[in-house]
């Protein structure tokens, strides 16, 4: 390109070349013009490059401030350390596939779908602060839940998935607890957020047989296909 | 008649005629709002189908939405399966852009650049990239919508006249301006 934009400057390209480096200038403004506002429009959604930020399992966040870029950020750079650490014999491919379904798995924010106790207070502000991205906070809310459902559970589970340092331990111990409860709520949500994070800690064969269980309804079972990807990458 | 606004981003044939009329008017709001909404769904499916990481899906969907919003503009698409073809634009990019990786592994890749030092690129470097948007942004508004409009979308003069109201030869003569305008920001701060 130095090449014709010298000629270009000294007015020594044809007609043709001229009308053709001028295209390719405003191409490759109005491209970047573009690339820029749909950054920026997206980013207003929620919506980011970085996997770690869009990881963030909420939907309609509209309002995006510098603090909690700044918790996305530090949270990917984390999530990539917790990966790194747990590489081990777990292939890669396995591991990026966790990982991309735990960004593509927006999974809705809490509401009470099903069972209930009294303890609304602390349900509202966990709610809340799952909804602002705030893990930590919702944890402690969770956590002060005297009875809880098992859908507050299985936000907890996330809570600690999706914190700024997670903690993988604690996140399989409330998925698997959900598991063993005898309601029939949320058993496959946890059950698939349960091998995503086994994968991540490197215990493929539990993960294997978890994404088993997720097979049992055939095709048409709910993540029958992302488990069945999984299960090829294991 | 059967409802296929499902296949057309939520869209009826008169909704989307009018987000075409207003993409030729240089209002993009609907459109922005439709592709907004429709942006995950576009990032998942390629990272679910193609594996693609978070990342090259994020640009591969961007990349599809600016070559559909020309498309779109040029006439090339037509109301009928616009999701189909959208998905299908964006799996088409990404499958490009592993060619392209796939084509130039790294060692290869240095060799090449090596090798190119006196091949004349065709594309801006970076630098030459921050020198044009300074330019660009010397010109006014309307020169650069003007040059958008006629060079980027492809709108014919008379088209871009009406947008404007203003008459073609007019047109002509100030699209001539703010080209000159841009080349001589260009070289005021580009030097070789």
């Amino acid at each position: 390109m130095k090449q014709f934009l010298t000629k270009y400057k000294n007015n020594e390209l044809s007609l043709t070349d001229t009308e053709g480096v001028e295209k390719k200038m405003i191409e490759a403004i109005v491209e970047r013009e573009q690339q820029q506002k749909w950054a920026t429009l997206l980013a207003a959604e929620g919506i980011h490059k970085s996997s770690a930020e869009t990881a963030q399992p909420l939907k309609g966040a509209r309002t995006i401030n510098m603090w909690r870029y700044a918790v996305g950020l530090a949270a990917s750079f984390l999530l990539v350390a917790v990966v790194w650490q747990n590489m081990g014999t777990t292939s890669k491919t396995a591991l990026q596939l966790a990982d991309n379904y735990m960004t593509t798995d927006r999974f809705e924010s809490p509401s009470v779908r099903m069972g209930t106790n009294e303890d609304t207070k602390n349900w509202d502000e966990a709610k809340n602060a799952y909804r602002d991205a705030q893990f930590e906070k919702a944890i402690t809310s969770i956590g002060a839940i005297p009875n809880p459902t098992t859908e507050q559970l299985f936000y907890l589970g996330l809570s600690y998935l999706y914190q700024k340092e997670p903690d993988l331990e604690k996140a399989a111990f409330y998925f698997t607890s959900n598991l063993e409860r005898r309601d029939g709520n949320f058993k496959d949500e946890s059950r698939w957020f349960l091998a995503l994070t086994l994968i991540k800690m490197n215990k493929k064969e539990e993960a294997k047989s978890i994404l088993q269980q997720l097979l049992r309804m055939g095709e048409n079972g709910w993540k029958s296909k992302e488990a069945k990807k999984l299960l090829e990458k294991l | 008649m059967a409802d296929n606004t499902i296949q057309n981003f939520g869209l009826k044939q008169t909704t989307f005629s009018d987000m075409l009329n207003a993409l030729q008017q240089g209002d993009e709001s609907l459109f922005e709002h439709v592709f907004v909404k429709h942006f995950s769904d576009c990032r998942s499916y390629l990272m679910r189908e193609c594996d693609a990481s978070a990342e090259d899906a994020y640009d591969m969907t961007v990349e599809t939405i600016i070559s559909f919003r020309k498309r779109l503009i040029e006439g090339k698409i037509e109301y009928g399966n616009l999701r189909y073809y959208f998905t299908k634009m964006a799996k088409d990019n990404y499958l490009k852009l592993l060619e392209r990786n796939k084509r130039m592994p790294v060692s290869e890749f240095v060799l090449n650049e090596a090798d190119r030092e006196d091949e004349p690129s065709q594309e801006f470097d970076n630098d030459q990239l921050q020198y044009l948007e300074k330019a660009w942004a010397k010109l006014n508004p309307d020169c650069q919508k003007l040059l958008r409009s006629h060079i980027y979308d492809g709108m014919q003069l008379k088209q871009v006249a009406l947008m404007l109201n203003e008459n073609e030869a007019n047109i002509r003569k100030r699209k001539e301006r703010c080209m000159d305008k841009l080349k001589s920001s260009f070289f005021d701060i580009y030097t070789d």
